[in-house]
């Protein structure tokens, strides 16, 4: 295939193509952005400043936040990942015509590919060039002699290799991504087309959290095990990192396998209308569960394990000293912003599903079903699958911080330097902090879903009868 | 039952008989006659012929007349050139019609004229002859179900003279055959220098030979049923 | 008794035996609830048109699909042009379907995104010809069916007939050796219908293609010239 046909290709769509492009680009403008700031910090040194924070000051801290930074990655990324789902089964199924017109699996892929891969890409150049703007004009203009005392690290730019590292990296990132995503388009075209039913993996995904969840919450024993203690942190670091992706990835493929037998068990069992539609749906598409999930499952995930570091964090430290505290309480806000925007990545994605099936919403609400009992079925399909996952994802969490920071701490304590007694105290688990973690990531999932209805009165008008399913 | 049922019933056994007949001639007795194929005459189908023959000739020559006055010759050679799938009309034929015509007053007969050789009578449609033209051209063909089915009766035949498998074999070859003589007619019809009427004609033939198929069908399915209802209720 | 009906004898399909260019051997396709196919052989001639016919759930399409290579069969080969054909891997698979097999179905084909020509052009597109010499490729070949005004016209801004007659196009423009054709005229009325076989069945004779041609319709099946009969599964007749 020429490239000129590539590109043809990949930029044949509709309007919802158009959407899904921007929404691409511009969630990797903001992903390139997030980490940009965070190789700077990462990079001032003692040479550099002085500043306002104490955060940037001292270099010891750069850790804490630039790992913070970097936790807002992940829900961006994610979002990106979700907004390139974005009108996805028109997408898929017009790639799926393309296979039956006798392109290769490699062929479909690499369209797919190029779309993702030039929005990614003109999105994280964008970035860098909003990053670049920015940084001068924030820049204060120093007055003549004495020191400046700045609030941002405006003097400090990562290095060219830092930089070209992240703005080629997200595009490549985009790329892999959706190559990942279009498997069955590329295996099974004539299933995408006659629309046959995928089965979630159920075995995999479950020895994946197992080993992951396991691994993390027994992380000392493991490394005592290899005998990693004299080696250098990177190596504990890097195992800490498979146990973690792994886990991440068995939580996210299991909410698939979670909503496939919650509908099997529920279906034949409920009465209620509502509940009804909900379980057939997550019968008929437990992927999109997983889909939906994804950036929920891992804020929750790393928010569970930032709780139960900061019991053991502060209780080892001075507690005197404010700084730990500090860091912490940015972590929470991390967080948190990783969670609104995993909700605005839900909400992306929930109108999107209603959009994309408005003709089988159509159909049910011109055959009579309520509009109501439709809302509720919607808000049922996305919020019953997510419940359990995101329960596990909280107890994987504060496992795993467990695990590798241990449950006991000893500390000499005394009231003089003399009278020093060895105190063992065992880390209690946060419960109240995770019951709030849970609760308000379903409450959120509740509201965008909730906003994202909004949409339904548009899809079930009948005109949409006509539209494709 | 009264004899003018019976006599009804025979009348339109033998029609329905000799339609089927004509469709499928050819098709189980040996070929008896073969018509020459000259350009405009590429199909003898016998069954319009019937159909010509169940509707009026004089319907037919009274429509030829409405453009205007003609003589026998020349609605013979008009009437072989608009119907070619029908029988070419015999002119003994167009003078009887025309003779009967004049006598009910439908049309009536100029003077002769000498044209190149034998004399020749025009006639014309009479105000009376156009009136029942009309008449006739908007009156709705009543549609009637042939009451014999010619194949539906060899079935019966076979399932109680020797059984299942023959009556199925003989519906299986005459599916064949039938498909065989659709698919004619289609290469027929998909030709570039087919006529509209010669198309018309396929389809009509087309469309009945689907109608027999699609009762074929039917019956492979049904013939093990109507085996058994055979052979279980006896004939009073 | 009347007599019988000769028609001019060109109109008889030739007698000629013809060359085998795909054959399918004792093929058996199991969905999971109910077999398919179970065990059915067929070949096919060079530029031989063939109808498959048979009650609907019989497996007709099924043992397209299998012919096609768009489904692998649990059992039996599919041999083309002498290789073999079932085991090859998707990719190859495909590559047979861009340059050799035309597939051409009820509906849903065409890429409602692009143009009518830019559907045509596609398989040629695909293997890496340049836009402007596919391109008027594919208005030669919508011209060979009469719809050429509707080259850069959307799927979606014509009628059924049309867009079959597009899609017709585009199964046929690489002149390949077997057209795949799955109840192609289900969906249109009589009169549409009859148009795309006419065109179908011209174009193809034109280019020496062999149809495989799946219908329940038997004024469709005689466009054929030679039937098939697929019942439960098994190929009688």
């Amino acid at each position: 295939m020429r490239a000129s046909t590539l590109l043809r290709f990949a930029t044949t769509g509709s309007r919802q193509d158009t959407v899904r492009i921007v929404m691409t680009a511009l969630g990797a403008a903001i992903g390139t952005i997030a980490l940009l700031c965070a190789l700077t910090v990462a990079v001032t040194g003692a040479g550099d400043g002085p500043y306002e924070s104490n955060l940037l000051s001292e270099t010891d801290l750069h850790p804490g936040v630039v790992i913070a930074l970097a936790l807002l990655c992940i829900p961006i990324l994610a979002l990106v990942g979700q907004c390139s789902r974005i009108g996805a089964p028109a997408r898929d199924r017009r790639l799926a015509s393309l296979r039956m017109a006798g392109a290769s699996p490699g062929d479909v892929t690499r369209v797919a590919a190029t779309e993702s891969g030039i929005a990614a890409g003109a999105g994280a150049l964008a970035g860098l060039a909003v990053f670049l703007v920015a940084r001068r004009l924030l820049d204060p203009v120093t007055p003549p002699g004495g020191t400046f005392v700045r609030t941002l690290p405006t003097d400090v730019l990562p290095p060219w290799w830092g930089l070209l590292a992240i703005v080629a990296g997200i595009p490549v990132l985009a790329t892999l991504f959706s190559a990942l995503a279009l498997r069955r388009v590329a295996v099974t075209p004539f299933g995408v087309l006659r629309a046959q039913r995928d089965i979630p993996a159920r075995i995999v995904p479950a020895v994946f959290l197992m080993i992951g969840a396991g691994g993390m919450a027994a992380f000392t024993a493991i490394i005592e095990l290899l005998d990693l203690d004299s080696q250098p942190m990177a190596y504990g670091v890097l195992i800490f990192l498979a146990l973690f992706v792994l886990a991440a990835i068995g939580l996210v493929q299991g909410t698939a396998a979670v909503a496939a037998v919650l509908g099997r068990f529920l279906a034949p069992r409920v009465r209620s209308p509502s509940l009804l539609i909900a379980s057939r749906r997550m019968i008929a598409l437990p992927l999109s569960a997983s889909r939906t999930s994804s950036a929920i499952l891992l804020a929750v995930l790393v928010g569970a394990i930032m709780q139960g570091a900061r019991l053991n964090i502060l209780r080892t430290t001075d507690s005197s000293n404010p700084f730990y505290a500090e860091t912490f309480d940015l972590i929470d806000i991390a967080v948190a912003i990783a969670i609104a925007i995993a909700a605005a990545g839900l909400l992306v994605n929930a109108a999107e599903g209603i959009v994309s099936r408005r003709r089988s919403y159509a159909a049910l609400a011109a055959s009579g079903t309520p509009r109501p009992v439709l809302a509720r079925a919607a808000l049922a399909e996305t919020l019953l699958p997510l419940i359990p996952g995101v329960i596990l994802a909280a107890a994987t969490g504060i496992l795993a911080a467990r695990g590798v920071l241990g449950t006991r701490i000893e500390s000499m304590r005394g009231t003089s330097i003399e009278d020093q007694r060895l105190v063992v105290e065992h880390v209690p688990v946060p419960w109240t902090e995770l019951g709030v973690l849970v609760g308000g990531s379903l409450a959120l999932t509740f509201v965008t879903t909730a906003i994202a209805l909004l949409f339904l009165r548009a899809a079930t008008d009948p005109s949409e009868l006509r539209a494709a399913a | 039952m009264a004899p003018g049922t019976f006599v009804a019933f025979g009348v339109f056994f033998v029609l329905g008989f000799t339609l089927h007949g004509a469709l499928h001639a050819g098709l189980s007795a040996p070929a008896s006659r073969a018509f020459r194929l000259t350009r405009g005459r590429r199909l003898t189908g016998l069954f319009t012929q019937c159909i010509v023959s169940l509707m009026s000739t004089g319907h037919m020559l009274l429509g030829l007349l409405a453009e205007g006055e003609r003589h026998g010759y020349e609605l013979k050679r008009e009437h072989d050139a608009r119907f070619p799938a029908a029988r070419p009309l015999a002119f003994g034929q167009v003078y009887a019609t025309l003779e009967r015509l004049r006598k009910s007053g439908l049309v009536s007969a100029a003077t002769s004229v000498k044209v190149d050789g034998p004399q020749r009578t025009p006639f014309t449609m009479t105000p009376a002859g156009r009136d029942e033209f009309e008449r006739w051209l908007t009156e709705v063909q009543p549609p009637s179900p042939y009451v014999a089915n010619p194949l539906s009766v060899k079935v019966t035949l076979a399932l109680l003279t020797a059984g299942e498998p023959l009556a199925q074999d003989f519906l299986r070859r005459q599916r064949d055959a039938h498909l065989g003589r659709m698919r004619e007619y289609t290469r027929l019809k998909s030709r570039p220098d087919s006529s509209l009427a010669e198309v018309l004609a396929a389809d009509y033939a087309l469309t009945h030979l689907d109608a027999d198929l699609r009762w074929i069908d039917a019956a492979l399915e049904r013939v093990a049923e109507l085996n058994k209802e055979l052979h279980s209720c006896p004939v009073r | 008794m009347p007599g019988s009906m000769t028609l001019p004898d060109h109109i008889h399909s030739p007698e000629t035996p013809r060359e085998t260019v795909l054959s399918g051997r004792a093929l058996v396709k199991d969905y999971g609830n109910a077999p398919a196919l179970r065990g059915v052989s067929v070949e096919l001639g060079r530029g031989e048109i063939l109808a498959v016919t048979g009650p609907s759930g019989s497996g007709k399409s099924t043992l397209l699909l299998c012919m096609a290579g768009v489904l692998r069969p649990d059992a039996g080969e599919v041999h083309f042009q002498g290789r073999r054909i079932d085991t090859d891997s998707e990719t190859d698979r495909s590559l047979l379907r861009r340059d050799s097999f035309g597939v051409l179905f009820q509906f849903g084909q065409l890429i409602t995104e692009m143009t009518a020509a830019e559907n045509v052009a596609l398989p040629l597109l695909l293997s890496g010809a340049r836009r402007r010499p596919a391109m008027m490729t594919a208005r030669d070949w919508l011209r060979r069916f009469g719809v050429e005004a509707l080259a850069d016209q959307l799927p979606t801004q014509m009628s059924g007939g049309q867009s079959q007659r597009v899609a017709v196009a585009r199964a046929l423009v690489t002149e390949p050796a077997v057209l795949f054709a799955d109840e192609p005229t289900a969906a249109l009325d009589t009169v549409a219908g009859e148009q795309v076989m006419t065109e179908l069945t011209r174009v193809a004779r034109e280019t020496g293609t062999a149809v495989l041609l799946v219908t329940h319709d038997a004024r469709v099946a005689a466009y054929g010239d030679r039937e098939i009969v697929v019942r439960d599964g098994l190929c009688s007749s």
